[in-house]
């Protein structure tokens, strides 16, 4: 059974062996969606980091463009 | 919207425009979508933060932190990787008393699937993790250093420590992959680690079976209150819609490596905290004062058994337990990437109207 140590000294290469393929990898800044994928949106903290990123959602919606430059 | 000086430098203008109506993708457990979207507005309206008109920007997976791709169908997901433009990971297993195997599914495994979909999406990663990865070792006096763990604090953490201390071990093997992939160029990202959070300083919410609850609960319970002396400080503590603010201003800056989100606030004597719960008023009343074996008698023969739990470890001292001893402070740095009003919620932490709030919280109905 994987200990900690074995784990950290493993890093991500098991990512890389399950065959991730790089070569369809988005560079930063191909990104043009608006999406944030949230994980322990229901735990204590999650459930706040949520709703404050509907919060800025909302607010965000239709600022107005010269504010921003 | 009026944004700080140098906040306005690490806002960048792209990331606001990427923030602009965007729709948050939550990972849920859940059999469907309709069960999935049930749980997160139940949790939200359980703590006040709902509003119907968020539907429209919510959308939900259906999985779990520890299977390859989340345990979520090959299309899903590559749906989710074409379209996301940021990653928040929150969600872990915590469990104080547990082994690294039990938290190593979700907390180490789980964060692999994160970093693996931060890969492909090409998206910013937050890594929300913990001040229990800060080892002893790293203490020495000085505050302790923004800086991701490495193997050797995996080490510190795992050598000659009892097998119950398996969540900051967790945490910070995720600590090192998310560094991993960051020194590959894989990703681009931030760890975030946050201390004790406590009850929202609005609404007074809390998680009654977290710490600061449980002692808060427990003193009202024992009526009374442990002799102790300077040294003897408050865990220190941010309320709960600080810790999201922050976070997410962190989210949406150009923050790398590590951050520490805590209270900038100076640490309260345990002394001052019991005036702030005298000054409350019911169910705290006048708290005498009691040789702390004599108090933790008490804590031990309360029948609800709120507190002995969590501070069951410390009946075997002959004082008070001496809390913040890992020196962790609000860093200028931080401070960088965030903005003028959470920077002031942040310097203000726990104070005593967020206490009354949440003992208002705690207590409706005493």
């Amino acid at each position: 059974m994987a200990d900690a140590l074995s784990d950290a000294r493993a890093g991500v290469a098991s990512i890389l062996e399950l065959g991730l393929d790089l070569s369809k990898r988005r560079s930063p800044a191909g990104v043009r969606s608006s999406r944030v994928f949230l994980t322990g949106g229901s735990g204590f903290v999650g459930q706040f980091v949520l709703s404050e990123l509907l919060v800025r959602s909302q607010i965000l919606k239709s600022p107005p463009y010269s504010e921003f430059t | 919207v009026s944004l700080h000086n140098k906040y306005t430098r690490a806002l960048t203008f792209e990331n606001l425009c990427k923030m602009r109506g965007h729709e948050v993708v939550c990972l849920v457990r859940a059999n469907n979508c309709t069960q999935a979207l049930l749980r997160l507005e139940s949790a939200l309206l359980s703590a006040r933060r709902w509003d119907p008109l968020w539907r429209a920007r919510l959308r939900v997976v259906c999985g779990t932190l520890g299977p390859e791709r989340f345990g979520v169908e090959e299309g899903e997901w590559n749906e989710l990787a074409a379209s996301t433009s940021l990653v928040i990971h929150c969600g872990a297993t915590v469990h104080l008393k547990n082994d690294y195997h039990y938290h190593r599914a979700a907390n180490v495994l789980g964060t692999l699937q994160v970093v693996r979909l931060a890969v492909e999406s090409g998206a910013r990663m937050v890594n929300v993790s913990t001040t229990d990865v800060i080892t002893h070792a790293q203490q020495d006096g000085a505050a302790a250093k923004e800086e991701m763990a490495t193997i050797d604090t995996v080490a510190t953490l795992v050598e000659g420590k009892p097998p119950d201390s398996g969540y900051g071990a967790s945490k910070a093997v995720a600590e090192c992959l998310v560094d991993d992939a960051i020194r590959r160029g894989l990703i681009e990202g931030v760890t975030v680690r946050l201390g004790m959070v406590v009850a929202d300083s609005r609404s007074g919410v809390c998680a009654p079976s977290d710490f600061v609850s449980r002692l808060l609960i427990g003193i009202a319970w024992t009526e009374s209150f442990p002799h102790t002396s300077d040294r003897h400080t408050m865990v220190h503590s941010l309320p709960v819609d600080v810790t999201a603010r922050a976070v997410v201003d962190v989210a949406e800056s150009a923050a790398s490596g590590c951050v520490h989100l805590v209270s900038g606030a100076t640490l309260q004597t345990m002394a001052e905290l019991r005036e702030s719960l005298v000054a409350f008023g019911a169910p705290f009343h006048s708290l005498p004062l009691l040789p702390f074996k004599e108090w933790m008698e008490r804590v031990r023969l309360d029948a609800a058994l709120v507190l002995w739990p969590t501070l069951s470890w410390a009946a075997k001292g002959t004082e008070f337990p001496v809390f913040n001893q890992r020196k962790v402070v609000l860093s200028e740095r931080c401070l960088q990437f965030v903005g003028p009003d959470t920077e002031m919620a942040l310097r203000r932490g726990f104070d005593r109207p967020a206490l009354h709030t949440m003992l208002r919280g705690l207590f409706s109905g005493v």
